[in-house]
């Protein structure tokens, strides 16, 4: 994320910390709520964006240098607002607790990140590979080479990648803030 | 990462047919002319070019003027399978099933690149596809395109038709009659 998006009285290359900070707004970025957790807050955090009526979209997996990188998205019908959840797992124990119990669609995204990436999901009711082939002997096939991963700082630059706890309010108000608008028209 | 030498190998389909039961050539050679005027393909579709195969069983590249009259479900009703889309690892131990319950005599057509060869999915390490249909059944005609057209599913019919009775049955496109225009 480059300054291409600053304004046009920037143009003759002045780069102001607002113009920077603005690339990062949910119209560029499509996020409203973008945060990182660590793996054993991630069902305190779910239980309260179910709570606030979101749906999830999606589970995926990322293969890089600092581990294996889960992100979870979730967005909801009356109310703006897309949440992304990021977790940061450890490659030797990829394991974080499963939100089946209060997603059960996320049922199989979590196959398919356990077939594609070998994350264990625990609790999960049926932990099977979801597309790959059952007699499939081999390393989960979306893992990288050590050399061709990339680091959190090229995929996510200048981001704050600490993880955010959960017991502070400071995570649930976002979440029930997210649909502010004032926070939404920034680009 | 995919491994680098992984071994999956599915067992190729047992091809073993029973002799005819009137096995006299002038006999052969009528009912071969009878089965290749109608040729009954099984519905399988696997991906994309499962669409040109439904457009040249619908009216404008009608197949049923050329024998292709039904596409049966059941592997048991059908003497034609045209492979249509790629076959993933998953998928391949089902396909040789399907050919295997096909009674004789059957052909096959591989239709599409990924049917002949792994097409656009083959790639260092893949991890997902069988490179090739006749990696598992015996191909009768290899139709390449991705997707081939219906005209081309067509013209693979034909050839299929010249290769069971042994001569061709239907004008080539540069024999075609042009209807002219006033």
């Amino acid at each position: 994320m480059s300054d291409t998006g600053a304004k046009p009285d920037n143009a003759e290359g002045k780069k102001t910390p607002a113009a920077k900070k603005k690339n990062n707004g949910p119209k560029y970025s499509g996020y409203d709520l973008d945060c990182f957790l660590s793996p054993q807050d991630v069902l305190r955090a779910v239980r309260e964006l179910d709570q606030s009526g979101f749906f999830l979209e999606d589970i995926s997996c990322l293969d890089i240098q600092e581990g294996l990188f889960l992100v979870y998205h979730f967005d909801r019908y009356e109310q703006p607002g897309r949440v992304g959840l990021r977790v940061l797992l450890d490659r030797n124990n990829p394991e974080i607790p499963s939100i089946f119990d209060i997603y059960p669609g996320a049922a199989w995204h979590e196959r398919e990140c356990f077939d594609f990436f070998g994350v264990r999901f625990t609790d999960h009711p049926n932990l099977i590979p979801l597309l790959l082939d059952p007699d499939y002997k081999g390393l989960p096939p979306l893992l990288k080479d050590e050399g061709d991963r990339q680091g959190l700082e090229q995929i996510l630059p200048e981001r704050d990648v600490s993880p955010v706890s959960v017991q502070s309010q400071e995570l649930i108000q976002k979440i029930h803030d997210c649909s502010k608008t004032h926070d939404r028209t920034q680009s | 990462m995919a491994q680098e030498d992984q071994d999956i190998t599915f067992p190729f389909a047992d091809t073993t047919v029973d002799a005819p039961p009137i096995n006299q050539e002038p006999v052969q050679k009528i009912i071969n002319i009878c089965r290749a005027m109608s040729l009954w393909p099984i519905t399988f579709g696997i991906a994309c070019c499962a669409i040109e195969m439904m457009s040249f069983g619908m009216a404008r590249f009608d197949s049923a003027r050329f024998g292709a009259e039904v596409f049966r479900p059941s592997p048991r009703q059908a003497d034609l399978m045209i492979v249509a889309g790629t076959i993933s690892n998953k998928m391949a131990p089902l396909v040789t099933r399907l050919y295997e319950q096909m009674p004789a005599p059957r052909w096959v057509i591989a239709m599409g690149n990924c049917a002949i060869s792994g097409g656009p999915f083959v790639f260092k390490n893949q991890y997902g596809i069988v490179e090739g249909v006749d990696q598992i059944i015996p191909v009768d005609i290899y139709l390449p395109g991705c997707p081939p057209r219906p005209e081309g599913l067509l013209e693979g019919l034909f050839q299929l038709q010249e290769k069971i009775t042994g001569r061709r049955w239907w004008p080539t496109p540069d024999q075609a009659q042009i209807a002219k225009g006033k």
